[in-house]
């Protein structure tokens, strides 16, 4: 049963009174619509007499994206002390008795936007190069130094590869309620084109993409919604943040901000590691084909009844149609080509 | 009785994003309600348009099976046809084919002499795209 917003104001004033002992009022609180895998709610607080912001975000019965929220919260505390900008990380509450559900309370980020539709041509440059600096910088860091092996499987550099393609293979055979032809040819190719090691282990944000961030006056404030975090090949995120599905107006332009070519160089300078222009094809395969597996997902939960949300209806049918389209722009042998992969 | 669902529809979706949208307070609910009105029109037109989208796919996909099993290629037996026009059993119907399709796919990437019938089948899964490809 999901609260209501008078009941999530009320219990997490008294929950947050009790974590900081003191006086909380909730001054207001809104919902937040999108594809997010967790409920997400904005609430503004008075905490004896001082306004403060907080972002909670409880778990639904389902969601596009099925993921493990200690692992979330434990990216954003092993990110937050870091140059990356993430919201601080506030509390992880697993007793379903307070909101019957799971959540988190984090930061909330002021005045900032998430929508590079409203950017100028120039504040698109802008942003475009701190994107895929702060994303090269992500690559650069040591996953061991910020503890992740704590919380998150550390895969072998020759192998991670193959461990995010069966896994998300594995979603789509599972989930799929129709037979997927462009989605096993796409597996198919996957399996025999497998790319080199990754040339480091790095933190994958794993849902790296232009509206998982916030800017204001085109500075980058924070990178959210880091639930699909891992540890695997860098070119992962880079191939992720390049997904036609982002930009699909516009596919030429990276992320809806700036041209590929542009976009890799930044990436490249900020990681000190080289994008080899063959394995970087097969990893913007793969995450075509794991954008696939996600949208056949939701299809899935939909259909089945878990969730009722309109977003996994629209995007089980929507993105997987977008989703298949990309992939055979990839892979069908009389492509046109349209969205750039192979070119690259 | 509704004689023109496809406009029906659009008809009802028009007013949700037109009439009620613009009363609504909360942004929660008005994207979300925006959302399921964009649904109801594409629900509009697969009202309209999906048993004949699907019987097309068929068509085509019967008969690269059937050029298959001329060449030699062993292709799994399609069990039943079909006998009725409601979508729910076209959609079955469509499924066992694609399956086979699927299953034949495989074959002509790794048996060297069908490149046409691999070309072909790629053919038919973009083509089948652009038919199925929705207007929002």
């Amino acid at each position: 049963m999901i609260p209501t917003l008078d009941e999530v104001s009320e219990k997490v004033a008294l929950y947050l009174a009790d974590q900081w002992q003191s006086d909380v009022v909730c001054q207001d609180i809104s919902q937040v619509f999108g594809g997010a895998s967790r409920e997400t709610y904005l609430l503004r607080l008075l905490i004896a007499g001082e306004e403060r912001g907080v972002v909670v975000r409880r778990d639904p019965p389902t969601s596009l994206i099925d993921t493990e929220r200690a692992l979330e919260f434990g990216a954003y505390n092993a990110i937050h002390p870091t140059d990356i900008p993430v919201p601080a990380p506030l509390f992880l509450e697993e007793d379903t008795s307070v909101l019957g559900a799971p959540f988190s309370i984090m930061e909330q980020i002021e005045d900032s936007s998430s929508d590079v539709t409203q950017l100028s041509d120039l504040e698109k440059v802008e942003v475009g190069n701190q994107k895929w600096d702060y994303l090269g910088k992500l690559a650069q860091l040591e996953p061991r130094d910020l503890g992740f092996e704590a919380f998150c499987p550390v895969p072998a550099a020759g192998t991670c590869a193959k461990e995010q393609l069966e896994y998300w293979a594995d979603v789509i055979e599972t989930d799929q309620i129709h037979p997927q032809p462009v989605a096993a040819a796409a597996i198919r190719w996957l399996r025999q084109n497998l790319p080199s090691p990754a040339q480091k282990v790095s933190i994958v944000h794993g849902d790296y993409r232009s509206g998982n961030f916030l800017f204001r006056d085109a500075k980058i404030t924070a990178i959210l919604d880091w639930e699909m975090c891992h540890l695997g090949d860098p070119l992962e995120d880079l191939a992720w943040s390049f997904d036609p599905l982002w930009c699909w107006a516009n596919p030429h332009l990276a992320g809806n901000l700036m041209p590929h070519e542009e976009a890799i160089r930044v990436w490249e300078v900020a990681s000190g590691l080289t994008v080899h222009r063959k394995d970087f094809f097969w990893w913007r395969v793969f995450v075509a084909l794991k954008g696939l597996a996600i949208w056949i997902s939701s299809s899935e939960d939909f259909h089945n009844g878990e969730g009722k949300q309109s977003i996994l209806a629209y995007a089980g049918w929507v993105m997987t149609d977008r989703q298949s389209r990309i992939l055979l722009d990839y892979l069908a042998p009389e492509s046109k080509q349209e969205f750039g992969g192979p070119r690259l | 009785m509704i004689p023109h669902v496809q406009n029906a529809i659009k008809t009802i979706s028009n007013k949700i994003l037109g009439g009620v949208l613009p009363q609504i307070g909360s942004s929660y609910v008005m994207s979300d309600t925006a959302m399921m009105s964009m649904l109801l029109q594409a629900l509009a037109d697969e009202a309209e348009f999906g048993v004949s989208k699907r019987l097309a796919d068929i068509a085509t996909m019967e008969q690269i099976l059937n050029h298959a099993r001329e060449l030699g290629l062993s292709i799994q037996t399609v069990q039943g046809k079909l006998d009725s026009y409601e979508l729910s059993k076209i959609n079955v119907h469509h499924d066992v084919l694609t399956s086979a399709l699927i299953e034949l796919h495989e074959q002509t990437e790794s048996k060297g002499d069908y490149a046409e019938l691999n070309k072909s089948i790629w053919q038919y899964l973009v083509e089948t795209h652009k038919r199925h490809a929705l207007a929002i």
